[in-house]
């Protein structure tokens, strides 16, 4: 149907052109009004203060504002790549969310699945009970695996003595850690990531599985041909989501879980843990800015790719 | 995708119209009741007398200068980030603590960037009290360009290195402690008490803050502006990087580390309440020395004794810890005249300090302003405590268990006979070697607690390696930097 | 202190519980402030959240795509800290109001994003038939669509709830009265202390000063954490209701 008005408007003049357009817009009209709190509120509070996306470029004077601040081109960027210690951190930070959009995706829509499946009395329970992580501070978490791995007390260097092995220093130990933390980044934000694909399932038509039960297709069968499939695209949305946020770290997890030991840095220092290690005393708005701004960029492009390449094969997942 | 673009440049547009209309609207507040508000890191978690002790302080305010006082309390944590976005978005404060400890309030950093207001004429008008009491030679670390950015507060200037002991294990193994000097002399005691005391870790050096505990003195060697890895080497009147400044003290770490004088998981000891722990024999000072232990005794909360291992020149950024007027104050003068009213006071700012008598703190002896001894409230009792030296004149603090006034007296003395470092007096500008400071920061802050903990595999490798990033974070440049702005100033 | 830890606790004690309780009309204060800013974000954001993802879930919507785009952008690009701050404090003038804890977190584009996926997933053939039958849009939106996507606005009101619980940035930011602080700030306060006391920055502080902070213990930073998440524990089962009703979703449509 806009197809329609589009090749319309296309042969008519100016003025026609907005006319039919004014009447699109009427047609529209109630639909806008429905989204439009919605957009008022981001554009207040998201888009007003874009105009700070241009810090990154200014030596930046408080008493001059960001406006008035003098232009320095690319310079606050250089600190970022004096030393190359931070292709390091962009190669971990890009693991680290790799490992956590297949592996934790795929936890998180297994856990759904089974909150969906075996709906017996203890379901409730279950569920709040894999909230629990998402409610503790990193700062806590950290405590928690110190009790694992605190190098004389620790549970998991208990074990070791069992069976004779020597104790492990576990925060001096790089090799040992991209396991480590990938776990405790699955395990904290499973549960909440499993309520999306959970209430996913719930919103589906029972009729579907009802015909499979007929058809004699098991629990497993279910699952795979049924279920997830019929989420298919909110999972590619959250993917797609990540994906934009693929350059950005979880500063609480990498810098308190590993207790900020410099020695795990090969493995455990991300963008996020290298920029606060480095702007610490200089407090400088405009480098500050730099990393942000950079960060969104990159995974800007990834997210156009991602979805240009999901609208080709599955539109109905595509973002826009 | 064109009509998605030229509707967002449209929408753009409206909004930068509905931008110039909202931001031509400005309030003026605190105008008419010239309230002054002060931010200041929260000195201790209770302070609910505080709407007391306003009123009481500002009876005296309010008849003097016509103003009233308002402290703006922010925790210790939270300081930096408020601060910094506070000074940054150019909001409307008054007077506030800087620190040469965070970035966000330390003269250094916001010399430049004209966020301080220039108190030179302001003190020559209103400030006679504090120029009387400010000691004359501490107004050269806090003026950059030839202007007063801040007022230093009164505090323990000289930098002091002391080594604690554990008492139960120096009485045991009866060792002299009191003839160490460095290091190097304890490591006799450190072999006996690895031998007998197995569950003991005989040095406290451990991860916190980039490497805490048992150190060399500091052989005229330390930092003069807010640069890591750079240390003014007093003798020959120049910047040296920490590494090689520092490459004998940290071998000797190393060695300790394969030893087992320090624990061999110290750099994830990040919590610093691990000195309480008391499985370390040998430790540092705790705040302050007491040759009898007491301070020690009371903060590690096993006995100790103490010893003094040395003492040194005043770095100028001891004495940048005090008190700046924002440029964005609407209203400087009354901030100074209250400033100085502080200073002048006695009343005052122990009113300030302990609270109002009878709800905060009571004579012991003598009263009003006769120099008495007070009785603080403790516990949860204590509703209200300022006993730091946040507020500028510490000396006139009566005398308490907190402060006691032959304690003050003492580190007063110790700061007038102190030599002050060469390079107070030597405001520097960091504008031109920003990239390579914050490539620096970082190098330092991720190599420092291993270096100082000793807790690396290879000392010859590891200490190559930080050399190389040292080298590539441009420490050349910023010492070349830092010498020639020296010379140029001296 | 005893360092590392066992399994099965020493000894119970509730000593910390009482030190974090000293101030008690602090914790109620905040408690208030917490609920108060949870349930009117809540609402609101739900409420316009649940219009745009509706709206933008309509195919045949003329504006979707520039709509979802804006969203979307939103999402990844941001002004950073000083501009927002001056927006809410200069432009807006909410510093020390309760709005500057509710306005900044109301519309978040993953919420409206996430409902505009639940929303696809609502037949089409009930809204053309409604559409038939000569409802309003208006009409459609409150009568038909959402009556039956109480699932979709359970979830995303949880997560609203969570979002708004475990906020304590904006107090940092635009709360300087202490009675508008709320319960994570006030507990966020306590760990980040405890961390500022570890920094080098805290170590050079306890130098200077004549006395010394004095850090919380461990057990008071536990403690805490029970204090802080606890009620929303409690609240969830409330949620649940709402997701086990979300499976009638397709005896509504027969």
């Amino acid at each position: 149907m806009n197809k329609n008005y589009d090749t319309t408007l296309k042969k008519n003049g100016f003025f026609s052109k907005f006319k039919l357009e004014l009447k699109l817009f009427k047609k529209n009209g109630q639909l806008t009004l429905i989204a439009l709190p919605a957009i008022i509120a981001i554009l207040v509070f998201n888009y007003l203060p874009l105009y700070g996306l241009i810090l990154p470029f200014k030596r930046y004077y408080p008493a001059q504002g960001i406006i008035g601040s003098p232009w320095v081109g690319l310079k606050n960027f250089e600190f970022l790549f004096k030393t190359g210690d931070i292709w390091n951190a962009l190669g971990n930070t890009i693991f680290y969310n790799l490992i956590f959009i297949f592996i934790g995706t795929a936890v998180s829509v297994l856990i759904a699945l089974m909150l969906y499946e075996f709906k017996n009395r203890f379901v409730k329970t279950y569920q709040t009970a894999l909230l629990i992580p998402y409610f503790m501070s990193w700062v806590v978490v950290a405590y928690v695996f110190n009790t694992l791995l605190d190098m004389e007390h620790g549970l998991f260097n208990q074990i070791l003595a069992l069976f004779g092995k020597d104790a492990v220093n576990w925060y001096n130990e790089a090799k040992q850690w991209p396991a480590i933390l990938s776990l405790a980044g699955i395990w904290k934000n499973a549960g909440y990531n499993a309520v999306v694909y959970f209430a996913a399932l719930m919103g589906l038509d029972s009729e579907y599985f009802e015909a499979a039960r007929i058809d004699g297709a098991s629990k497993f069968r279910q699952m795979w041909s049924i279920s997830i499939p019929l989420i298919r695209s909110v999972i590619t949305i959250m993917i797609i989501l990540n994906i934009g946020k693929i350059f950005y770290g979880d500063f609480g997890l990498f810098y308190n879980v590993t207790m900020n030991s410099p020695l795990l840095y090969s493995t455990t220092d991300i963008i996020d843990t290298y920029v606060y290690r480095t702007l610490t005393s200089i407090g400088d708005i405009g480098m500050a800015s730099t990393t942000g701004f950079a960060q969104s960029v990159c995974g800007f492009v990834l997210v156009l790719l991602t979805n240009w390449i999901v609208k080709k094969k599955d539109p109905e997942s595509a973002l826009f | 995708m064109k009509r998605i673009l030229t509707t967002i440049v449209s929408l753009l547009l409206s909004m930068a119209l509905v931008l110039t209309m909202t931001s031509c609207g400005g309030r003026n507040k605190n105008q008419e009741n010239q309230e002054i508000t002060w931010h200041m890191m929260k000195p201790s978690d209770n302070l609910s007398s505080q709407n007391l002790v306003e009123e009481e302080a500002n009876r005296i305010i309010q008849e003097e200068i016509g103003a009233k006082l308002k402290f703006d309390f922010i925790d210790a944590g939270s300081w930096a980030e408020k601060m910094n976005v506070m000074i940054n978005s150019g909001e409307e404060f008054d007077i506030f603590q800087t620190s040469s400890d965070s970035a966000a309030t330390s003269i250094v950093m916001n010399a430049k960037k004209g966020t301080f207001m220039d108190l030179t004429e302001l003190l020559d008008k209103y400030g006679q009290d504090i120029k009387a009491k400010v000691d004359p030679r501490a107004w050269d670390a806090v003026t950059f360009d030839g202007k007063i950015l801040a007022i230093p507060s009164q505090a323990k200037w000289v930098p002091e290195l002391g080594y604690v002991f554990k008492k139960d294990l120096v009485e045991k193994y009866n060792f002299d402690y009191k003839s160490v000097k460095s290091l190097k002399d304890l490591e006799p005691y450190f072999d006996i008490l690895l031998e007998n005391e197995p569950d003991i870790i005989p040095a406290y050096v451990v991860g916190a803050g980039n490497g805490s505990g048992l150190e060399e003195s500091y052989h005229g060697k330390y930092t003069p502006c807010d640069v890591p890895g750079v240390l003014f080497d007093e003798d020959k009147e120049e910047f040296v990087d920490f590494l090689s400044a520092k490459l004998d003290e940290y071998k000797l770490k190393h060695e300790w580390y394969k030893k087992g004088y320090i624990a061999a998981d110290a750099l994830s000891r990040t919590d610093s309440a691990e000195s309480k722990t008391g499985k370390y024999a040998v430790l540092t000072q705790a705040g302050a020395i007491t040759l009898d232990g007491s301070k020690s005794t009371a903060v590690y909360g096993y006995p100790c004794v103490e010893i003094y291992v040395g003492m040194d020149k005043i770095p100028p950024q001891n004495i940048m810890n005090g008190n700046a007027i924002s440029a964005t104050c609407k209203n400087p003068e009354k901030a100074m005249q209250l400033l100085n009213l502080i200073w002048k006071d006695d009343y005052l700012i122990n009113t300030l300090a302990y609270g109002v008598e009878g709800v905060n703190y009571a004579y012991e002896s003598g009263k009003g302003t006769d120099s008495p001894t007070v009785v603080p409230k403790t516990g949860s009792e204590r509703t209200w405590a300022v006993w730091h030296n946040w507020m500028g004149p510490l000396w006139a603090q009566w005398n308490s268990s907190w402060n006691s006034t032959e304690a003050l007296q003492e580190m007063k003395k110790a700061n007038e006979t102190a030599e002050m470092s060469k390079t107070v007096g030597v405001m520097f500008d960091m504008e031109s070697i920003l990239t390579e400071v914050a490539a620096l920061t970082g190098v330092v802050n991720a190599s420092s607690p291993v270096l100082f903990c000793g807790a690396m595999d290879d000392f010859d490798k590891y200490t190559a390696e930080v050399a190389e990033k040292l080298k590539e974070a441009g420490i050349e440049k910023v010492l070349e930097e830092l010498n020639r702005q020296y010379q140029e100033q001296k | 202190m005893e360092r590392g830890y066992a399994i099965i606790p020493r000894q119970f004690s509730l000593e910390a519980y009482k030190m974090v309780l000293t101030f008690p009309k602090q914790i109620i204060d905040a408690y208030i402030v917490t609920a108060v800013t949870t349930l009117l974000g809540t609402f609101i954001g739900v409420c316009i959240s649940a219009g745009a993802g509706y709206v933008l879930s309509r195919q045949t919507y003329r504006y979707k795509n520039i709509i979802a785009f804006l969203v979307f952008f939103s999402m990844l690009f941001n002004g950073g800290l000083v501009p927002s701050y001056i927006l809410i404090t200069q432009w807006l003038g909410l510093k020390d109001s309760i709005w500057a804890l509710i306005l900044p977190l109301v519309t978040s584009g993953w919420y409206i994003i996430l409902m505009r996926g639940f929303f696809q997933s609502v037949p089409g053939a009930m809204i053309e038939s409604a559409r038939i039958d000569g409802a309003s849009e208006f009409k459609t939106f409150f009568q038909i669509v959402l009556p039956v996507s109480k699932p979709v606005l359970a979830t995303i009101s949880l997560f609203y709830v969570l979002a708004y619980w475990n906020d304590w940035y904006l107090s940092l930011l635009y709360a300087t009265d202490e009675s508008l602080y709320k319960l994570q700030y006030l507990l966020m306060q306590i760990l980040k202390k405890a961390e500022f006391l570890n920094s080098e920055a805290g170590k050079l502080l306890q130098g200077t000063g004549v006395e010394q902070m004095e850090a919380p213990t461990l057990n008071v930073r536990m403690a805490v954490c029970v204090l802080a998440a606890g009620p929303v524990l409690v609240i969830f089962p409330f949620f649940q209701k709402y997701f086990v009703k979300g499976i009638t979703v397709g005896s509504v449509k027969g």
